[in-house]
């Protein structure tokens, strides 16, 4: 089979990954390792239609064997892992030691306890987040020169600072809170018909459940029949609220609820903003709506229920539906996004860096690729561009800068594992060129950044027998707040390293990519030197 | 709601939008104070779209700012993406759609869709702006809006480019509509592409359902005036300049990749550039040291079409410079004294929103004139005419509503119909178009359809489509008329009324002539006659072998001199031939002429005894047959005997309660039946004969009563005459020819009965004379019966045991007598053949 794991993208490259036994159950990955296989075929995911993409290059190993590198999705409970088939061998499970399950926000109702998962959680709808702020710059149709500047603006903006995310939650607690109090005013309600002991005196007609249950009473008349109570069982007619239409707003309620609190937890630093103050009235609304349906006993909807006719023609019970199939759509997208968070990861590093190159002084925007952003992923993937992803222009340095995301055959002259992009910088004839690689790191137990550094300059010493280096960078997303961003950078006469840890709250983001710019800066220095 | 109005012409491409795009929840404008009413989207000038994706399977179509920067199509140095057919200008894929047949599945429709697309985004009302070249008419807008479904956006229209222009530009207009007493006339020159565009609107306040509105009418399509002005021209000229400046850059290197020619032809200044040739390197490109601005004269059919204008808006998609430019030119042929109008750039992108808010509030944004549209109908007494569904100048129908035809026209479809054919002319279109439509299936009774029509100004074709309300099939289904698979007709429509006003054809009724031949050659006839006439009523052996000769001397059909045909001594009509002396020509009168009167005076007695004279050696049918081969010249005595003889017959119910005496021999029924149809020629016998005779019920006739019938009808005009006069004998006789065809068909009778029922069938047709439409396909429902029962025979014939020739003559005549039914017959003596081919 000839399968191997790999802790980090580069390992492959200094000799450090492992082999995996064929006779492997279940192949453990620490909580701080890359879940990265190095294999021949395309591993397929069970439960998954397409199969995984590979990241960047082909790993030529001593064997001179090519094999390429994929990355393997989180699944939603990690501890149990994911099966994976390759080609025709046996399938392998992947696990994770210690990594916490998907948080099930939308469900669990115990209030204030942090829940383990939280933190992977906030990483992964702040990363959503940013590549969402990518696409609305998208829609605008700016024009690419423009298109990393308004971004730029947009994230160093002090109003992006106090800025909540965005969330399916916010638009329905500006659009739904009156509704849905409303409805719960007027409730539909419905007639059902049921069998109760009646009086007789109030007894308006027989059915063939009464009769046989009168013939099977004691006694000759009526009255015998009765018994002491005076009562018969006859069919009445019993008004009703636990309705279909109903459930699905009691369903609505319950995931809102939740939402809404995760979400004002999740935007503690904007408060004060409409937003969180809208969805925390919204979050109110709901408990109350959830409360009294709860006392009228009133069912939860099961997602994949179809539409009765009050769900799709009644005006209200309408915007009802639509809002919770926003909430369960909203509940795939973060399971999508949790999953193949690393693939997400390594996407918004790239947007970084072009970002960062965007903001060298006077460079210019020349060519970039269209970009289209996908309303689903594929295979982790959300942005869909051809290489090279940018060319900038450097008037004053006749130099170009190329910005290249993995692609299988680039650079043609070097094996490059699980390299995320590469920045070529050339002069106008391209004789002189020197390369930066940039790798992105996903992990769920920080470690040392030093440790990341040493790796990724043993890399570029294998690297650099190939091509001519100019240094290399490592982007690792960090859990957690409250800590200013942490980098290291190493300089030597040849290259210059750099491994930064970036939190994605707003001011750590900002923060970590001025550091990016500042060290590519450094590093064009060094490179037109 | 969500509008947007897109201008989208290859030069800059500009789209504005009723709502903020890139923000959380798509925010619609006017929401917050301050907003500015609208948001325009700036598509670059000089657009592209480039293919992007690795595999050919998932390549997409990118248009927009974002197409503007791509590598892709740059060239070689590029590598694999820079394929060259990776990328496609704007201008040539919007020439496309102009194409003949509009756009094809090419590159060209992917990229406009792509442009729409990013534009309109999911835009509830997205309207695109079209120039009014007078290229884009019917067949293109509907290919355009086709590909235009493609999009995301939920509805789009098209709209003329100066109507959006004028409703963009409504505010400046507005005042000057107030001084001309609410009525101008605006003349619209568009800088476009390849030409310069000129379009002449009126502008007027009227009153719609009951509100004040201001919209512009367009009365006639805008013309395309070719000019060395245009942008094509300027582009070309500058990259001239470009190249002069940099002779190291490859050609196509500057085509392809600088900006500067197109930058110069906008009138912008523009700056050096670096882009990067075949081999991969840097190359820079150096402006031009002085950049040249013509300024070029308005071409003349320009300036005449202004005249009578009020006001002139110089239009151009570029910026406020080539504005400026086009407004200089403009100026050079001195239009100084009307108001000129040079708009912002964005104006037609506005004017497009303010075209889609007119549509969001159901108000017409123009009004335009529609193309005629008329098709052929049958009125009362079956003359074929053209009624319009559209009438020709039809010029104030308000836009974005359907107009809807008037006076839809009906159709009456006969039982078993398949095909309905009607045949459009487009008042735009040269030629006619032939419309089938099919029924499937065919209605089993017969049924009304009406044709309805339905057309939006500029949004393509009219929606043509066949109901009907009694007949469900086609009131739940109705039937599409889709104009691209019209055939093209031929003929005009002067030609086709005639085609279709002729009235089907008919055979000609039997009629053979006589020959000269018969009487000249070997003279046997005269000792024959001769003799006979000194020994009449001798009811002896002699007498019967002579009246033997005489039969077969009149009824001898091969003339002995050897020239071919069917020719009889007599023609049928009793008449002696041409080319006899006259002295022989009156031998013969009176020769025949005692012959014929002594045979009466046998006939008479033989009948009149009531008995057969004792011991007489011959059949009595030798006493009339030689007469009734004389055809009309057969003495009424004789006829009338014969008719007699038929009326009275029994088994009719007839008078007399013995078998008449003629019929008493073997053979006799045969000989007075077939004598009937040879010699009747008075109306009132032969109503006789067919009232008797159809008083056989139809199972029971047998094949003389069918020969007699079919000789009747197919020799003698009186009979076609009678039959026009009584319907119930026409109802009979078509009877008669079903059940004949019938019996063939169910092997029941053979061959020669086959051949007198074809005969009647074709006989029949001969009542098209006095009722043109009798026994036509689409108009009568026996003939559809006749017809099935004719197609069984043809397969019918295959298997029956006779000779191969016979077998192919009987098909060749089935088929032609079909032809005759499906009203395409041709061979007049179809009666002669099928009678020549009849046993004797």
């Amino acid at each position: 089979m000839g399968l191997r794991i790999l802790r980090r993208p580069w390992s492959e490259l200094i000799g450090d990954s492992r082999d995996v036994a064929p006779e492997d159950p279940i192949i453990e990955v620490a909580p701080g390792d890359c879940a990265i296989v190095a294999a021949d075929s395309e591993p397929v995911l069970y439960g998954e239609r397409d199969g995984v993409s590979p990241i960047g290059g082909v790993a030529r190993s001593a064997a001179s064997c090519s094999k390429r590198l994929y990355r393997i999705p989180l699944p939603i409970r990690p501890v149990e892992g994911c099966l994976l088939r390759f080609g025709e061998a046996e399938p392998i499970r992947i696990a994770w030691q210690e990594v916490p399950d998907r948080p099930d926000e939308e469900i669990d109702s115990t209030d204030g306890e942090q829940r383990p998962g939280r933190e992977i959680m906030d990483v992964v709808v702040r990363m959503s987040a940013r590549l969402k702020d990518l696409e609305h710059e998208l829609d605008k149709a700016t024009s690419p020169d423009q298109l990393w500047d308004e971004l730029t603006n947009r994230w160093w903006s002090n109003d992006d600072k106090h800025r909540p995310t965005f969330d399916v939650i916010v638009n329905h607690a500006r659009t739904l809170d009156r509704m849905v109090v409303e409805v719960l005013q007027h409730i539909r309600r419905v007639l059902v018909r049921t069998h109760r002991m009646t009086p007789v005196s109030r007894v308006q007609e027989i059915d063939r459940r009464s009769m046989l249950w009168l013939v099977r009473q004691p006694g000759n008349t009526f009255g015998e029949r009765a018994g002491p109570s005076q009562r018969l069982l006859a069919p009445v007619r019993l008004q009703s609220v636990d309705t279909p239409e109903n459930r699905v707003l009691h369903a609505l309620a319950h995931q809102s609820r939740g939402v809404a609190r995760t979400y004002c937890d999740r935007n503690r630093y904007a408060r004060g903003s409409p937003s969180v103050t809208a969805v925390k009235h919204y979050e109110r609304v709901c408990r109350r709506i959830e409360h009294t349906l709860k006392e009228k006993s009133v069912g939860m909807a099961a997602p994949g229920l179809p539409p009765n006719h009050a769900l799709q023609h009644d005006v209200r019970y309408r915007r009802i539906w639509r809002a919770w199939q926003e909430i369960l759509r909203r509940r795939r997208f973060y399971d999508e996004m949790w999953r193949w968070q690393a693939r997400s990861w390594e996407e918004l590093c790239v947007v970084a860096l072009v970002l960062a190159c965007a903001s060298l002084p006077r460079a210019k925007l020349l060519v970039g690729s269209p970009i289209h952003f996908h309303s689903e992923h594929v295979k982790g993937k959300w942005l869909l561009h051809d290489d090279p992803l940018a060319v900038f222009h450097l008037p004053d340095r006749r130099h170009m800068i190329e910005v290249t995301t993995c692609c299988r055959e680039y650079p043609p002259e070097a094996p490059a594992p699980g390299v995320s992009a590469w920045l070529k910088i050339s002069d106008y004839s391209g004789e002189r060129s020197r390369w930066i690689a940039m790798w992105s790191l996903q992990s769920f137990s920080p470690g040392s950044v030093d440790d990341e550094l040493d790796g990724i300059e043993d890399s570029l010493h294998r690297l650099a027998d190939h091509l001519p280096m100019a240094g290399g960078i490592a982007l690792r997303s960090r859990l957690g707040s409250g800590m200013v961003s942490r980098e290291t950078q190493r300089e030597s006469s040849e290259q210059q390293l750099l491994a930064l840890d970036l939190g994605l709250e707003p001011d750590e983001f900002t923060s970590g990519l001025d550091e990016l710019e500042r060290h590519l800066r450094s590093s064009l220095e060094h490179a037109i030197r | 709601m969500k509008l947007c109005g897109i201008d989208l012409n290859g030069m800059h491409d500009r789209a504005a939008r009723s709502w903020f795009a890139g923000e959380e929840t798509a925010r619609e404008i006017g929401e917050n104070k301050g907003d500015s009413d609208c948001f325009i989207v700036d598509g670059g000038s000089a657009g592209v779209a480039v293919e992007v994706g690795e595999n050919t399977s998932d390549r997409r179509v990118v248009a927009g700012p974002q197409a503007l920067f791509a590598p892709h199509g740059q060239g070689e140095g590029w590598g694999r993406i820079g394929e060259v057919g990776r990328r496609c200008r704007m201008v040539d894929a919007l020439k496309e759609a102009e194409n003949e047949h509009g756009l094809d599945k090419g590159i060209g429709r992917r990229s406009i869709v792509a442009a729409v697309d990013l534009f309109a985004q999911d835009a509830d009302i997205a309207v695109f702006a079209i120039p009014d070249s007078g290229r884009l008419l019917e067949r293109q807008q509907s290919t355009l809006l086709s590909a235009l479904q493609e999009t995301r956006a939920r509805r789009i229209e098209l709209v003329w480019r100066p109507v959006v222009l004028c409703l963009g530009l409504l505010n400046r207009l507005e005042p000057v509509l107030k001084t001309k007493r609410g009525k101008i006339t605006i003349a619209i020159l568009s800088d476009m592409w390849d030409s310069l565009q000129v379009t002449e609107l009126e502008l007027m306040a009227r009153t719609w359902r009951g509100q004040e509105i201001i919209a512009p009418r367009r009365r006639q399509k805008g013309d395309k005036v070719p000019w060395e002005g245009c942008w094509e021209a300027r582009v070309r000229e500058a990259l001239n300049a470009v190249r002069a400046t940099n002779p190291d850059v490859g050609l196509a290197t500057i085509e392809r990749q600088s900006r500067i020619p197109f930058d110069i032809a906008a009138g912008r200044e523009p700056t050096e550039e670096i882009v990067r040739d075949e081999s991969g390197r840097w190359i820079e490109i150096k402006v031009p040291a002085q950049p040249k601005h013509h300024v070029y004269a308005l071409p003349a059919p320009a300036v005449t079409r202004t005249k009578a204008a009020d006001v002139i808006i110089l239009d151009t998609p570029g910026d406020v410079q080539t504005a400026g430019f086009l407004k200089q030119a403009a100026r050079r042929f001195g239009s100084n004294d009307r108001e000129l109008i040079a708009p912002a750039p964005d104006t037609v992108a506005r004017g497009a929103l303010e075209a889609a808010r007119r549509l969001a509030r159901h108000e017409p944004p123009w009004f335009d004139f529609l193309p005629g549209i008329e098709v052929t109908v049958l009125r009362k007494g079956g003359r074929a005419e053209f009624q319009a569904l559209i009438p020709a100048g039809e010029g104030d129908v308000p836009a974005g509503e359907p107009y809807r035809c008037r006076q839809p026209p009906s159709y009456i479809i006969r039982r078993g119909l398949e095909e309905l054919e009607i045949y459009l002319e487009k008042e735009d279109e040269p030629q006619l178009r032939k419309w089938s439509a099919p029924f499937v299936p065919p209605p089993e009774r017969e049924a009304v359809v009406t044709l309805r029509l339905e057309q939006r100004p500029t949004q393509g074709w009219a929606r043509v489509e066949m109901t009907s309300d009694r007949w469900s099939q086609l009131r739940h289904r109705p039937i599409r008329l889709d104009w691209s698979t019209l055939e093209i007709e031929a003929r005009s429509r002067k030609e086709l009324l005639d085609d279709l006003n002729q009235s089907p054809g008919y055979p000609d009724r039997i009629v053979y002539q006589a020959h000269a031949s018969h009487w000249d050659a070997g003279l046997d006839w005269r000792p024959s006659i001769e003799m006979y006439l000194r020994h009449p009523g001798g009811f002896d052996k002699n007498h019967g072998q002579l009246l033997n000769k005489l039969y077969n001397f009149f009824r001898s059909s091969s003339p002995p001199d050897g020239s071919g045909g069917k020719r009889f001594p007599l023609d049928t009509d009793g008449n002696l031939p041409d080319g006899l002396t006259e002295a022989r020509r009156k031998e013969i009168e009176v020769l025949v002429g005692g012959m014929l009167t002594s045979l009466a005076t046998n006939l008479d007695q033989c009948v009149r005894s009531g008995r057969m004279p004792s011991r007489m050696p011959y059949p009595t049918s030798r006493l009339f047959l030689p007469a009734t081969w004389c055809f009309l010249r057969c003495p009424d005595p004789i006829r009338k005997t014969l008719v007699d003889t038929v009326v009275n017959d029994p088994a009719f119910g007839g008078g007399s309660a013995t078998k008449p005496l003629l019929l008493r021999n073997t053979g006799g029924s045969t000989a007075v039946y077939h004598s009937l149809a040879r010699c009747l020629k008075h109306p009132s016998e032969i109503a006789a004969v067919l009232d008797k005779v159809f008083q056989i019920p139809v199972r029971k006739f047998n094949q003389n009563h069918l020969a007699c019938v079919s000789g009747l009808v197919s020799r003698r005009d009186t009979t076609i005459e009678l039959l026009v006069q009584n319907e119930i004998w026409t109802r009979k006789a078509v009877e008669w020819a079903c059940e004949g065809v019938g019996r063939f068909v169910q092997g029941k009778n053979r061959d020669g009965f086959y051949t007198y029922a074809l005969l009647l069938c074709g006989g029949l047709l001969r009542v098209r004379r006095i009722r043109p439409n009798f026994l036509v396909l689409e108009e009568d429902e026996s003939a559809v019966r006749v017809k099935r029962l004719l197609e069984r025979s043809k397969t019918h014939i295959t298997r029956i045991q006779v000779e191969q020739r016979r077998k192919q003559t009987l098909k060749k005549q089935t088929q032609e007598t079909i032809e005759f039914l499906e009203g395409r017959g041709t061979n007049r003596n179809l009666l002669m053949e099928i009678d020549s081919s009849a046993p004797a």
